[in-house]
């Protein structure tokens, strides 16, 4: 009896589910990526932000939110006691007249402190706070609380998403995508997976899953831990009946990213067999289109020609996403001022994946 | 009866060209060569056979699954090892089989141990921890013919499998692919340039030219002589055996093999032949009737062919 038989020998297991057969691709695919040392450094990277956010948010929640909102509590109940016409003096009992005239002192103060609160934005320390500062000022002066609380926390999740988690995007893409397609088109490996129970859907669906994973990593899950903490740090559990709907637009804000940048960097890797080349074209279209952007809006916002939000942001994807972002964080709310970038991303969602779909059908239709 | 293959009246075209023109087949279980010149259509019939492309018209099943309705079963029951020189990228040879494995639907554990299996049984020993990248011509076949058996498939698509390997490689992947068809009761259609590697396993041929079958038949059924013809080999005097024989009014010729090729219409002409090499003193080692050579059946179905490539 051989010690090692080296013949063949008859398989009689069960074979998988072949609906899940594409994950096996994107499994390999993210075991790949995250072996990269430059993936993970930048994995890491994109997380600090997370605590520079927390800080934010903290420092807003303690310092500007709850006395505020104490401050609009009394006015409220002030305003409500003066239209109701009744003698506090006659009908209120001595102590809580005491109360009500400690919390009266309190509210001014708070008045106070609000004209306080415009100096230390525009102050030194007001600088490091991520955005345009605007639109927090904003957001204080309004006389709903939870208004202004959601405003707050969108204001800081948008730019969260838009600054740091949009650099890791653009680095992440960059070095991911690049390879997935490219290198299978140089091997020619398509027709080795297409002569197994894959479909070219399931392909694509694979090879899209790879970034789209690492994006998840580097948007979505840093964004709920961040709220969680922002949560944990808030003085009182009313932030989360404020903000419950934050987690649903984080997650459909990661999309908006994470969605056409994919397909636009497997459309690019599919284009060629040199994964550099591929790379190469994805930093240049979205570091050429923001940098020609910034240079339109910075030399001709000046004379008042340009606005932020101008049709000219639809030449860089960055800002184009960077808008619907903030329309689905709600700090943009007129629709008809989104559309056309939203419009512009979803045609070069649809454009690069029937593109895609094309070439990485060329081993069949040849 | 079932077929392996059975297809009817299938024409697929990719714009103006035509690939494949009208093609009916009906194949038994068997080891089958397919044979054609290059643009014969040869790798869009194993794209259709795998189910990957739409035909324009026509219909058919294989290993009694449809076309076209049914192309995921079938590649799922299909073992295939592609022409070109293919691999994935950035694996080491038992990674690259693990994940053809996985792709078929071993689950991951059970793939890597059967990868393992698979690789012993085609002769790749330690170079399977290197990167296929590295590897040579030969060594990639032997990793993509890995690839295709691993998930124990009923049916082997080879295109050109012994293209690139030295003899001994050849005759190695030659003797794997009997021992899968004989042993385990597989199929293969094995399409090659290599007429003697048809020869020297296969059941049945398919010749296709120009988008059509142009030969659809068993090897012995082909190998049959038109006429009755007779091989005659001698241990020296092939010349004086031929002028011996035309002497005597039998039709006889030198083949390139330095043989005897004979004409014999009656029974008597065969006690003919051994007077004449007692005559002449001819030692005479074998006299055995003629078969076709696969060349021959080759050059006619594809018309005499000048652009034959075998």
């Amino acid at each position: 009896m051989p010690i090692h038989d080296v013949g063949y020998r008859k398989w009689k297991g069960e074979f998988t589910a072949t609906w899940s057969r594409w994950l096996i691709i994107s499994s390999a695919g993210i075991r790949t990526a995250l072996s990269s040392r430059w993936i993970k450094r930048i994995l890491i990277a994109s997380w600090l932000p997370v605590i520079y956010f927390a800080l934010i948010l903290f420092f807003l929640e303690n310092v500007f939110i709850a006395p505020q909102m104490a401050a609009l509590q009394i006015q409220n109940l002030s305003t409500n006691d003066a239209s109701s016409g009744i003698d506090k003096a006659v009908v209120l009992p001595s102590g809580i007249q005491a109360e009500l005239d400690e919390k009266i002192d309190l509210a001014e103060e708070a008045v106070v402190q609000k004209t306080q609160e415009q100096a230390l934005i525009n102050s030194p320390l007001g600088q490091f706070l991520p955005g345009d500062g605007r639109v927090l000022l904003e957001s204080l002066k309004s006389n709903d609380q939870s208004e202004m609380r959601h405003t707050v926390w969108s204001y800081v999740f948008s730019t969260f998403f838009q600054y740091s988690q949009g650099f890791a995007t653009l680095m992440v893409v960059g070095l991911i995508v690049p390879p997935l397609i490219s290198r299978d088109v140089r091997s020619r490996a398509l027709l080795l997976y297409y002569s197994r129970p894959i479909t070219r859907v399931e392909y694509v669906l694979g090879k899209l899953a790879i970034p789209g994973f690492v994006l998840v990593l580097i948007t979505v899950a840093p964004a709920m831990v961040l709220y969680l903490v922002g949560v944990l740090v808030s003085p009182n559990l009313s932030v989360l009946a404020d903000t419950w709907d934050l987690p649903f637009r984080i997650v459909a804000g990661a999309a908006v990213c994470i969605i056409p940048t994919c397909l636009l960097g497997l459309l690019l890797s599919s284009l060629s067999q040199e994964s550099r080349f591929a790379g190469f074209a994805w930093f240049t279209v979205w570091g050429l289109g923001a940098v020609v952007w910034m240079g339109i809006y910075t030399s001709k916002s000046q004379g008042g020609q340009v606005a932020y939000d101008s049709e000219w942001s639809l030449i860089s994807i960055y800002a184009t996403i960077g808008r619907v972002q903030a329309w689905v964080f709600g700090l943009e709310v007129e629709v008809a001022r989104v559309a056309p970038s939203l419009i512009m991303l979803i045609v070069i969602s649809i454009f690069s994946a029937i593109w895609m779909y094309r070439r990485v059908s060329a081993p069949i239709r040849i | 009866m079932s077929y392996l293959i059975e297809l009817q009246s299938i024409s697929k075209s990719y714009r103006k060209m035509v690939a494949l023109k009208d093609v009916s087949l009906q194949v038994e279980h068997g080891v089958t060569g397919l044979l054609g010149p290059n643009g014969a259509g040869k790798s869009t019939l194993i794209k259709v056979l795998l189910g990957l492309v739409r035909l324009n018209s026509g219909s058919g099943t294989v290993l009694g699954k449809q076309l076209g309705k049914e192309g995921r079963e079938i590649r799922s029951l299909v073992g295939y090892m592609p022409e070109d020189d293919c691999y994935f990228t950035g694996m080491t040879g038992i990674e690259m089989v693990t994940f053809c494995a996985s792709l078929s639907g071993i689950a991951a554990g059970e793939a890597m141990r059967r990868s393992h299996e698979i690789l012993d049984f085609c002769g790749v020993q330690q170079e399977r921890y290197r990167s296929v990248e590295g590897y040579s011509t030969g060594m990639r076949q032997k990793v993509k013919f890995a690839g295709a058996i691993v998930h124990d498939p009923d049916f082997l698509i080879l295109d050109e499998p012994t293209s690139g390997l030295d003899p001994e490689e050849r005759e190695s992947l030659l003797n794997r692919v009997s021992v899968l068809c004989k042993g385990f009761q597989k199929s293969a259609l094995i399409s090659t340039h290599i007429l003697p590697d048809v020869q020297a396993i296969c059941d049945n041929v398919i010749i296709l030219a120009e988008g059509e079958v142009k030969v659809s038949s068993s090897l012995s059924e082909l190998s049959k002589p038109t006429s009755p013809q007779y091989t005659a080999a001698v241990v020296e005097g092939e010349e004086r055996l031929v002028s011996g024989l035309n002497r005597v009014g039998l039709q006889a010729a030198l083949t390139p093999e330095m043989k005897v090729s004979v004409r014999v219409d009656k029974e008597t002409d065969l006690q003919r032949i051994y007077e004449v090499c007692e005559q002449d003193r001819i030692v005479l080692k074998s006299l055995v009737p003629s078969l076709n050579s696969l060349q021959e059946i080759f050059m006619a179905a594809i018309g005499g062919g000048s652009n034959a490539n075998s």
